[in-house]
């Protein structure tokens, strides 16, 4: 008995080593910056209770530089998995009392074993990182551990949900395993990620920059587009994180949750939100809320490329993912960032079978040297390539404006829809009326005794005859020009309807999308 | 809560997932589980903090 003693104590002592991290000190300077630790981000992350870590006593075999006398418990990254609304999960969470959480070859290698368990169980994974980065005592074996990593990441890449939460440092090369992931979550005042930091900034341009503006939460999310997601803390971070997982599927071959919301209908609202004038502003978001499931709109990258707006919803307790343009913003034309941020999405709820939703109200791609030269040939390539290729069910509803070759970028019925519906105030058509009227009036209207007379008499032709959605009805552009009150039930219907699609694209190993 | 009604509430619930009587359960031996670093975290902070929690109608 009591050999059994001596070595539960052993394990036992050896457990609360592995447990303690970097020690007391470091766990409330941890606390004292308003960080939670690996395990208690852990704990956060998962349901109540369910949290099991895997391979916590790991360590580096590295002897150099003094690296055999100061072997870490866990080597600075805590793995394992856990449940997130009673679903599978695997995370890693790196440990920045515990080294710094820089990484080494066993750090590396304990996040990749995680990797392939999500993987061999097709469940999501969430890589939380606080790390100074790579261990530099142990040379090029560290450096490949992040190879190791995007490998893996890329490989999962449309095929289970990766996520991931910065909520501390991540400098140099592995800002790009989170580069490479579906989603990226910061916090307001702890989060950071770039390339090179400010001294090597400094020392090599002369630049002075603080980190924070040099690649905190506030740049990745309005300027770079870096980051999709921004929290105060980590608490309020790792629940944005839950509530994200809860539009997901758990793999690229099965659907998204069915989740009990409340469904009222408010379409009888739009009309007042939406004003026939289409030069007139208004918030699509109040919009998108006045139809999908009460509360369920859930915005993604909030303040970047704001003349577009994506996120996901509910319709009948099924996800959909939603683009839409924002009339507030540049108009709702489409530009560089714009492109960028739809066609990503798009190809997101594409690989995990989540249907779309597109709201129409596009006047252009915004016209200029600025977007010309920074490749909006290139960059609205990407919409037109992304939603012409996505084989999920796809349903659009053209508001107001749907102009030239931002309209046909929109989710036209020639890129692939599955339905196309407009409200009676939409116009459908190559360009707006006085932009038109100057093009193809040009000579009658010089020609004219009284230019400003025939310049009014061809925008009152131009508009009668064009500036509907009959003409696009017609010709099967438009499948129905609906009420905004049915809205709803239009939009619901559709899905409903388009639940058993299938459509599959040549055989090839996969397309050449412009990047 | 005092011990006795917590084990009580433990005795009783066992019993009804078993399907036998609350008498015929033999308490051998109980532990008394401490508050997470989480949960600690949260309480000395004073936050107030609801997990995000989701059912799903499918499963």
């Amino acid at each position: 008995m009591s050999e059994w003693k001596d070595k539960i104590d052993a394990l036992q002592h050896r457990r609360e080593n592995v447990m303690a991290g970097g020690g007391l000190d470091r766990i409330a300077k941890q606390h004292s910056s308003g960080k939670l630790t690996a395990r208690e981000r852990m704990d956060a992350l998962f349901d109540d209770g369910t949290f099991v870590e895997i391979n916590d006593m790991i360590t580096s075999r590295a002897t150099d530089f003094g690296m055999d006398k100061k072997k870490r418990p866990g080597d600075g990254v805590v793995t394992g998995y856990g449940y997130i609304h009673g679903r599978i999960a695997f995370a890693s969470s790196q440990d920045f009392t515990v080294g710094g959480g820089s990484l080494g070859e066993a750090q590396a290698m304990k996040i990749c074993r995680a990797m392939d368990k999500a993987m061999e169980m097709k469940a999501p994974f969430i890589s939380i990182n606080d790390s100074g980065g790579a261990r530099i005592e142990e040379g090029i074996d560290g450096l490949s551990g992040y190879a190791d990593i995007f490998y893996r990441n890329t490989i999962a890449s449309g095929v289970i949900p990766q996520i991931s939460v910065i909520l501390g440092p991540c400098a140099g090369g592995a800002c790009y395993s989170p580069a490479i992931t579906d989603y990226i979550f910061m916090t307001e005042k702890n989060s950071q990620m770039y390339i090179t930091g400010p001294a090597v900034v400094k020392s090599v341009t002369g630049e002075v920059i603080s980190s924070a503006d040099l690649g905190g939460a506030a740049v990745h999310s309005a300027t770079s587009g870096v980051a999709h997601f921004v929290y105060p803390d980590d608490l309020s971070c790792l629940n944005g994180v839950r509530q994200l997982l809860g539009y997901l599927p758990q793999n690229n071959e099965e659907k998204p949750m069915h989740v009990e919301g409340t469904r009222v209908d408010r379409s009888v609202t739009l009309s007042d939100i939406v004003p026939v004038d289409s030069k007139r502003p208004y918030d699509v978001r109040n919009v998108i809320n006045a139809f999908v499931d009460e509360g369920s709109f859930f915005e993604i990258q909030h303040d970047f490329a704001r003349n577009i707006v994506v996120g996901f919803a509910r319709l009948d307790g099924e996800t959909i993912g939603i683009v839409a343009n924002q009339s507030q913003y540049m108009a709702g034309s489409l530009e560089i960032n714009a492109s960028d941020k739809g066609a990503r999405f798009i190809r997101f709820c594409d690989c995990f079978n989540i249907p779309i939703l597109t709201l129409v109200d596009v006047p252009a791609f915004l016209p200029g040297s600025q977007q010309e030269h920074g490749g909006i040939i290139r960059h609205g390539a990407k919409l037109l390539f992304a939603y012409s290729e996505a084989t999920v069910p796809k349903v659009g509803l053209i508001m107001r404006k749907a102009y030239g070759g931002a309209y046909i970028a929109m989710n036209s019925k020639g890129t692939g829809a599955d339905m196309v519906f407009a409200w009676p105030i939409s116009e459908i058509a190559v360009m707006g009326a006085a932009g038109a009227v100057s093009i193809i009036g040009k000579k009658e209207i010089e020609k004219a005794d009284d230019p400003t007379a025939k310049k009014e008499e061809l925008l009152d032709e131009y508009n009668n005859k064009f500036m509907n959605p009959y003409i696009a009805a017609e010709h099967g552009y438009v499948d129905e020009v609906i009420l905004p009150e049915e809205t709803r039930t239009k939009i619901s219907s559709a899905f409903k309807m388009l639940r058993t699609k299938e459509r599959h694209l040549p055989n090839k190993k996969h397309g050449n999308i412009p990047l | 809560m005092e011990i006795e009604k917590v084990l009580a509430m433990a005795v009783a619930a066992v019993a009804e997932e078993n399907g036998v009587e609350p008498k015929k359960v033999i308490v051998h031996s109980f532990k008394e589980i401490q508050k997470s670093s989480l949960e600690q975290f949260i309480e000395e902070n004073h936050i107030a903090y609801h997990k995000y929690q989701l059912e799903d109608l499918r499963a």
